[in-house]
């Protein structure tokens, strides 16, 4: 079960990503920024939901305090997922949801920011680049950003 | 005067002839003007008549009994005395001679008198003198007086023909001057007659010659060396007694006969011929002054070799060129470079030599560089004895005609274009009142159906609405108007003019549907491929994404595991990944051009590149690249593709240059209502064969070690042909490319 932490909102992030390589990817990012913050990983949309409302499988997940959200998702795909999680009770729709992607679609960007997306990244190509990225997010969105108390409970 | 005392002389006169007819007589030789007189044989004077005693102040009674030497002077007498009954004696032998009477006063009156020998039944009884008064001269008489011209057909000679003449005796003294010589000059001939020549030509005849003073030099120089002359043209200028003429003097001395020793002028008028040689010399400076003139018609010669020997005003200004400028060209100046490759001219030449004139019309020249087109007529000339003696050309400037006509022609086509149109005519309540026959094919109705219903009736449907629109537009404002519409009834595509009139509107119309769906199906050909080539560029970013991350995650975790080689092959498969995605980058703009285009707008260039050079200076410092930049236009276009266009090919400058700092120069050239800009470099350059690939998507022709992702130029030639504009290379390799591409001028009212 999760602890009431009231210090650290953001001590467990969800990577919502399907691809491996990109998972890696994203953990050696970490790594290399320094973020010991716990990177919860689910692999699809229906998972990233059960997850949040600690169900299924993950009845003793900890409610993360971001969510790191790819758009290209089997079984639910990013956008669903997304909306599904803004439309939900408040203690969940509050959460920011930081959409990070391949795709640089303005239309994807468009209709993410639309569904309530926090935030919209695109993986550079560059893993140098994308460990900056990493560093960048962490200033902000770990260090300098205020984020709302994490509740204990069920939502 | 006395009378000889005792002499009784039987006379005629003294009445011992039956008196009445005596007496008449004697009235009839009193009643006479001149004077007549009987002298014997010794010369007394037996009778004279009233003239006599009037003329000398004598009475008849003192005159009687006088030896005629009382009146005349002693040379004269013997002159005047017939001596022997057959007037042989030479003195008097009938002739008239000038004597003069010496009057009872002293003076002297000047008289013609004519002796002849008095015979009765064949007794010489003495002489009958018969005389008429002279006119008197202003100078002193001279005791012996020159003669006149006694050959009468002379004297008619003289008096019919044209010339004016002189004859002056061996004293230069003027013997005779006729009638047309006297009205030549303006002189009355009873001043000339017995005068000097000379002192005569000094103080009177010299008058009236426009240049007397050389006029009188050259005679008198004649009179000294008693020369013959050559003939020379004397001006007389008019006054109130003498009309202006030319006269040509010529003039010789007389070698015999009865003015041996004297001089013959001659002046004979030369006026019409020099009036005609005048005018001809006028007419010909008129001439040309009107050649000149004309400002309309090239006209100029050319010689032989047909170079440019004179020039008009026209000229000047169809061609541009000024006379001191043009003369001693050879007309191909004037021709295309074409026309001078395929030898044009001289053909042109040779044609007018060989048909004499030859008419022709083309594109020329101007002294600046531009085109006209030219209606040109070259002839041939010739001298008087038929030598070729250079050409005449006659240029027009007919470009504004024959842009008409091109334009004529193309509206021609249109017009027949629309004769296999399908027509309809109706009224302004929109009822038929015409239809054709291809008209009934594609509205599926035949005109007697049609006729008289309006549009409406017929072709209903919403869809119309706009159709609706266009007829109501089109006959408020009275212009013709085209529309392109489906029209689901009939299933097809119709593209319709109408041409409203006072009384309804014509419409010209015909089915496009092929061409609709084939435009349809091009366009959405090209959708697709866009589409393709996004989706194609996407998907491969992902894989691509791993293989390029993880190799640099190897290079930098594993740096000290690896040796040189496994550095070395790192490098080359990061460095492979890279241009992947350079490719993938570029693949996607390319494709993103049409679909994800912004309208067109004015563009500040100078702007655009500005953000360029911001974008690119890291690699501008890195290179010591030297921009130079002319002040750029405003266009019409997409700022943000206009950004890439520059940036890919600045970046290309800077990229393909030699070792030495790269040198770039942008510039911009207004032709029409376009801009040309011209990116120039002077680095490596591109082979000639090499050019036209250049702009092929993927084309790399500089070899894997000059960095690249082969796509730029592809790019850049899609944005500028989005814009309507053409893009090209000039290039010389080793020494530099420029690239350039026009797009149009934003209508800003300065330029």
């Amino acid at each position: 079960m999760s602890e009431l932490d009231l210090e650290d909102p953001t001590e467990h992030i969800l990577l919502v990503e399907d691809n491996p390589g990109d998972i890696r990817l994203t953990q050696e990012a970490f790594e290399a920024s320094q973020i010991d913050n716990t990177l919860h990983v689910v692999t699809d949309g229906v998972e990233a939901l059960d997850f949040l409302h600690q169900r299924g499988e993950y009845t003793d997940a900890p409610r993360p305090g971001i969510v790191l959200l790819d758009l290209n998702l089997p079984r639910k795909d990013g956008e669903e997922t997304l909306d599904s999680i803004k439309t939900s009770s408040p203690d969940l729709s509050r959460i920011p949801v930081i959409i990070l992607t391949s795709s640089r679609a303005e239309s994807d960007v468009v209709r993410s920011y639309d569904l309530q997306a926090n935030a919209y990244l695109t993986k550079p190509i560059d893993a140098e680049e994308f460990v900056r990225t990493v560093e960048r997010f962490r200033d902000f969105w770990l260090e300098d950003v205020e984020l709302p108390p994490n509740e204990e409970g069920r939502s | 005067m006395d009378s000889r005392p005792g002499e009784a002389v039987p006379t005629f006169w003294n009445g011992s002839e039956p008196r009445s007819e005596a007496r008449r007589f004697r009235s009839l030789v009193d009643a006479v003007d001149a004077v007549v007189y009987h002298l014997d044989a010794e010369g007394y004077v037996l009778a004279a008549n009233t003239a006599l005693s009037d003329a000398t102040g004598y009475s008849k009674e003192e005159l009687r009994g006088d030896h005629i030497s009382r009146l005349v002077a002693d040379e004269t007498v013997e002159r005047i005395i017939c001596t022997s009954e057959d007037g042989s004696e030479p003195s008097a032998s009938g002739e008239v001679v000038d004597i003069a009477f010496t009057t009872a006063d002293g003076e002297t009156v000047p008289f013609e008198m004519q002796a002849t020998p008095f015979v009765i039944d064949g007794q010489f009884h003495g002489t009958v003198g018969i005389g008429w008064q002279r006119p008197a001269r202003c100078d002193g008489a001279s005791t012996t007086d020159p003669k006149p011209p006694t050959d009468d057909l002379l004297k008619v000679v003289f008096e019919e023909i044209d010339s004016g003449a002189f004859i002056l005796d061996d004293e230069l003294r003027i013997a005779w001057a006729d009638e047309t010589v006297c009205r030549y000059f303006g002189l009355d001939r009873d001043d000339l007659l017995g005068r000097d020549k000379p002192t005569a030509l000094i103080e009177t005849v010299a008058d009236a010659v426009e240049d007397d003073a050389e006029f009188t030099e050259r005679l008198l120089e004649l009179y000294e060396d008693n020369a013959s002359s050559a003939r020379f043209e004397c001006h007389v200028t008019a006054r109130q007694n003498r009309q202006e003429r030319w006269l040509e003097h010529s003039s010789r001395p007389i070698d015999s006969g009865q003015f041996a020793g004297g001089r013959l002028e001659l002046y004979t008028e030369t006026t019409e011929q020099k009036r005609s040689n005048d005018a001809l010399e006028e007419t010909e400076e008129r001439f040309q002054s009107l050649v000149d003139a004309v400002d309309e018609y090239a006209l100029f010669r050319l010689d032989t070799d047909g170079r440019v020997i004179s020039w008009n005003r026209g000229a000047e200004k169809i061609k541009g060129y000024e006379a001191a400028d043009i003369l001693d060209e050879h007309i191909s100046i004037f021709y295309t470079e074409d026309d001078r490759a395929a030898g044009v001219p001289d053909e042109n030449l040779a044609r007018a030599l060989a048909e004499g004139s030859f008419e022709t019309e083309g594109w020329r020249l101007r002294e600046d560089g531009t085109l006209f087109w030219a209606n040109v007529t070259i002839t041939a000339v010739f001298d008087g004895e038929g030598n070729h003696d250079g050409f005449l050309k006659v240029t027009r400037d007919m470009t504004d005609r024959h842009r008409r006509e091109v334009e004529l022609e193309s509206e021609l086509q249109q017009m027949l274009g629309r004769i296999s149109d399908a027509f309809i005519g109706v009224d302004r309540a929109l009822r038929f009142t015409h239809v054709n026959e291809r008209a009934e094919v594609l509205l599926d109705h035949t005109e007697e159906e049609l006729l008289g219903e309006t549009l409406w009736n017929v072709f209903s449907g919403t869809e119309l609405e706009d159709v609706r629109k266009a007829f109501q537009r089109a006959m408020n404002d009275q212009t013709p108007t085209s529309i392109e519409f489906y029209h689901e009834t009939l299933a097809i595509w119709i593209e319709a003019t109408l041409y409203p009139s006072e009384t309804g509107v014509s419409v010209y119309f015909r089915d496009v549907t092929e061409q609709r769906t084939y435009e349809r199906k091009l366009e959405e050909s090209n959708e697709r491929l866009e589409q393709f080539a996004y989706a194609a560029s996407h998907d491969l970013q992902e894989p691509l994404r791993m293989v390029s991350s993880y190799l640099m995650l190897i290079e930098s975790r594993y740096a000290d595991a690896l040796d040189e080689d496994g550095k070395e092959f790192i490098e080359y498969a990061v460095n492979g990944a890279d241009r992947m995605r350079d490719m993938i980058d570029g693949l996607l703009d390319y494709s993103r051009v049409e679909t994800r285009g912004d309208p067109f707008e004015p563009v500040e260039l100078n702007d655009v590149l500005g953000a360029v050079c911001d974008d690119l200076c890291i690699k501008i410092d890195e290179q010591e690249a030297e921009i130079t930049v002319e002040d750029l236009p405003r266009v019409l276009g997409d700022a943000e593709q206009l950004r890439q266009l520059l940036q890919n090919l600045l970046e290309n400058a800077i990229d393909y240059s030699h070792d030495d700092p790269p040198r770039v120069s942008v510039t911009a050239e207004r032709k029409d209502d376009r801009w040309v800009i011209a990116v120039r470099d002077e680095g490596i350059g591109i082979e000639s064969d090499d050019i036209d690939r250049a702009f092929e998507v993927f084309e790399n022709l500089h070899g894997p070690d000059v960095s690249g992702s082969g796509i730029g130029l592809a790019l850049c030639r899609r944005i500028v042909e989005r814009h309507d504009g053409d893009i090209w290379i000039d290039s010389t390799a080793g020494e530099g490319t420029t690239v350039s591409f026009t797009l149009e001028a934003a209508g800003d009212p300065d330029e």
